[in-house]
């Protein structure tokens, strides 16, 4: 575990670096994705449209109103 | 916590700093309130910017033993009710999908492998797969960056010939994600409809900010919410949030618990005030048990 990089290297590069096969963490090091610390900003609602016809079907598709709380 | 003030009983909250404070002068004392709620148990490695150390490896497993001391010690003490207790056992990825495959759920094939031969030896050509961590994932950060993981769909080109033991899963043909938060036998579940984003379709956590995904309340068939309570027993988590797929085949498939239960999505989405019920269950608890 002692990978050294240069300074203009991130560290995400260093995690992911392979030459001639030779890698020396699990496979899902490869995916990993580096951003922003402040970037990570989820939105809980939208008023765009979706199809979710086809789910609303469903025999599980459970009809709650917060009426009933 | 808010509700179970309003109900008139006491309880605390703790996160990794307010153990670390409070170990430093009582370490073998009573955490202090009859209530504990422990929420999050978070591995922040705080990393340098240019070099990756073998002293980030090491201040994990020393904060984890300190963690490991603090759930078992609140666990065994009279009038301290934990939710979401986690150890070694219970938060084991394999562990969990060999006692979910036991308890009759269906779950996706999964390998253990180390090498580019293995892919096509143990999955049929043509089958995506995917691969993930066998723990709770990377996450590394500093004060400009983070670093995360998700799972992924594995690339050939990408794939070195040798690697660190990797876990691998066939990619399932989703047509949505369900999360379900379990409370003592109890199911609260919500569907997430992750596949009208090509950024979410594999893993709804990779966030589509400016359009997400709706997550709405699900109903999961009676005999699936059975196998997850025989689940939840067998692994003996009172609580946790339950990840499964269900496949364009129909098939309602389990991937993983995660003991620490992340509720309050769920909660909201669905109406469902799960802050409620928690507060509800510890008062049962610590009334009928203390």
């Amino acid at each position: 575990m002692s990978t050294k990089t240069t300074p203009e290297k991130s560290i995400l590069q260093s995690l992911q670096q392979h030459d001639n096969g030779k890698y020396m963490f699990p496979l899902y090091f490869l995916y990993a994705e580096e951003m922003d610390s402040g970037k990570q900003v989820i939105t809980l609602s939208s008023n765009e449209k979706y199809n979710t016809s086809h789910f609303e079907t469903s025999p599980f598709y459970k009809q709650i109103s917060p009426l009933t709380y | 916590m808010d509700w179970i003030h309003h109900c008139g009983y006491p309880c605390q909250i703790f996160y990794f700093n307010d153990i670390v404070n409070f170990s430093k002068t009582n370490l073998f004392d009573t955490p202090g309130g009859p209530m504990v709620f422990f929420v999050r148990n978070q591995y922040d490695w705080l990393i340098e910017k240019t070099e990756i150390s073998n002293a980030n490896f090491s201040l994990f497993f020393e904060r984890r033993e300190l963690l490991n001391f603090f759930f078992e010690k609140i666990n065994s003490e009279e009038g301290c009710h934990v939710i979401n207790f986690t150890n070694n056992y219970n938060g084991n990825k394999l562990i969990q999908l060999n006692l979910a495959s036991k308890v009759g759920m269906k779950i996706p094939r999964t390998a253990i492998i180390t090498d580019k031969t293995a892919l096509s030896e143990m999955f049929d050509q043509g089958q995506e797969v995917v691969t993930k961590s066998l723990h709770k994932g990377l996450v590394m950060k500093d004060k400009q960056r983070i670093i995360l993981n998700y799972t992924s769909v594995i690339l050939a080109h990408k794939t070195p010939e040798t690697f660190f033991p990797s876990l691998v899963q066939e990619r399932i043909d989703k047509a949505y994600e369900i999360r379900t938060f379990y409370l003592q036998g109890k199911c609260y579940s919500a569907a997430i409809l992750s596949q009208v984003s090509e950024e979410t379709e594999v893993d709804f956590r990779k966030y589509n900010s400016s359009r997400p995904n709706r997550i709405i309340p699900y109903q999961l068939p009676e005999i699936v919410e059975q196998q997850i309570d025989e689940l939840m027993q067998a692994l003996n988590l009172s609580s946790g949030s339950i990840d499964l797929i269900k496949s364009r085949d129909g098939d309602f498939v389990f991937l993983e618990v995660n003991p620490h239960g992340h509720f309050g999505f769920v909660s909201s989405h669905c109406n469902y005030y799960l802050e409620k019920e928690i507060a509800n269950h510890l008062i049962y608890e610590y009334q009928n048990h203390s």
